[in-house]
């Protein structure tokens, strides 16, 4: 398989966290909407509402931790755009330092590839510490979405128990557990990139 | 990459680069010129990227990344400049001249470095080091914002696409036969050039400056009588054909 290019997997990364802050939007919704219901219900649901909050917070953390990974992944894409450009300049001095090494002025490349091949270790330093925190941002994002998981069966518990607003709120629970799972894919595709990324950058050096 | 010595003054010497034989098959072949004056060097319509290291090799014959002080581009076009964001990492101190109005687009080819000399409507000179060297506004010829550069020194007018000719790669450098020529200009010039009032006020501008030589970005260059063949043929040519 041809290798995919760092900017195009940042970009990918990026995706993937714009899809997971649109989900925990519409989860955001579906939290405001079943503490509604909730509080209709009154005593048989004083469980599920609890519940209910604690969703409500999880989702708008959510929306702003991966709308801001989503914003470092496109800068992640960026550096790694800048990067390739500036390694294509270097290929290229490379290139004529060798096929015109015979040039009266030849050795007027050299000031211009030392600076480039300085910007370029400089880029890949500012690169790699980007990729280590989005790393820990994603686990961070995760870690509070596998809680969303123990809480939405929880919820799943709790609405059983909610006598006449149990179809309602069960519904309601389905569409919770739903929009964590879907979070958390997305969360472990931009790892799973996040670590070819990484693993690209290794093979560079 | 082939360099023919253009012309020389005693301010000035002009280079012309082209016929590369490693070009793609694909990619329009194109002439590059370079203007020396004393220690300092104008490179210009520096060309597409796919030329680039070529282009760099052939120039570092003839002058140091530090006398290379300016770049000038006609206009916006790919065969003409986008080769940018590589000049720019090789000359980060160079200046390039080019249509204010452009500057937004042209700057979409990679510039962090280089420093954008806008050129007025009007036009402008580029001073080397002393010598001074004249753009001139040759708008919808055929860019809305276009420039061609005028060496008084040399009697030089680099006129862009104007004059330009779709040739063989082994094509001689010089127009020889004017009438043989006219078939390999003709469509170039109705289909690009948009404007025939544009294109009679360049005429009428032209005829009165004291030329040498014209070199367009394509093709070979005119001398002599061919010059004025040229005016004659371009001004009667009606131009901007795809809507009639
Ligand atoms: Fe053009
Ligand atoms: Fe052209």
């Amino acid at each position: 398989m041809a290798k995919t290019e760092t900017y195009v997997l940042a970009a990918k990364i990026a995706a993937h966290l714009h899809y997971a802050t649109k989900v925990a939007e519409q989860l955001s919704l579906t939290a405001k909407n079943a503490h509604a219901v909730s509080a209709r219900a009154g005593q048989q649901a004083s469980g599920f509402r609890a519940i209910t909050s604690f969703i409500e917070d999880l989702a708008s953390t959510t929306i702003t931790q991966a709308s801001l990974i989503s914003n470092n992944a496109v800068n992640i894409s960026m550096l790694a755009t800048n990067r390739e450009r500036t390694n294509r300049a270097l290929q290229h001095f490379l290139k004529v330092r060798r096929s015109a090494h015979d040039a009266a002025h030849i050795q007027s490349i050299d000031g211009p590839t030392a600076i480039t091949q300085k910007q370029l270790r400089q880029l890949d330093e500012a690169f790699r510490d980007q990729l280590w925190q989005l790393e820990l941002q994603l686990e961070e994002t995760q870690q509070q979405i596998r809680a969303a998981a123990i809480i939405s069966s929880t919820s799943k518990v709790e609405a059983s128990q909610a006598g006449s607003f149990k179809p309602q709120l069960e519904v309601i629970a389905t569409n919770i557990a739903n929009a964590a799972d879907q979070i958390k894919q997305h969360l472990q595709s931009a790892q799973q990139l996040l670590v070819e990324a990484t693993d690209d950058l290794h093979h560079h050096y | 990459m082939k360099v023919h010595k253009l012309a020389s003054s005693a301010k000035t010497q002009w280079l012309m680069f082209g016929r590369d034989p490693n070009k793609p098959d694909k990619i329009i072949d194109t002439n590059q010129y370079l203007l020396r004056a004393g220690q300092r060097a104008l490179l210009m319509d520096p060309g597409g990227i796919e030329l680039f290291a070529p282009m760099l090799a052939a120039v570092l014959r003839e002058v140091s990344l530090e006398e290379l002080t300016d770049l000038f581009a006609s206009h916006q076009d790919p065969d003409i400049i986008s080769s940018l964001g590589l000049w720019d990492q090789a000359l980060p101190e160079a200046t390039l001249h080019s249509p204010w109005l452009w500057e937004g687009f042209i700057r979409h080819f990679g510039m962090n470095n280089i420093t954008y000399n806008p050129i007025a409507d009007t036009g402008g000179v580029i001073n080397l080091g002393g010598v001074e060297i004249e753009m001139v506004p040759a708008h919808y010829l055929h860019s809305s914002g276009n420039f061609h550069i005028y060496d008084p020194h040399a009697k030089v007018l680099m006129s862009g696409d104007v004059g330009a000719a779709l040739e063989d790669i082994n094509a001689p450098m010089e127009v020889d036969n004017f009438d043989q020529h006219i078939p390999k200009m003709r469509k170039f010039h109705q289909r690009w050039m948009p404007s025939n009032r544009a294109k009679l006020d360049w005429i009428n501008r032209v005829r009165q400056m004291d030329i040498d030589i014209m070199a367009p970005q394509h093709g070979r260059i005119f001398t002599g009588d061919n010059i004025q063949r040229f005016l004659d043929w371009f001004e009667g040519l009606e131009v901007g054909v795809a809507v009639s």
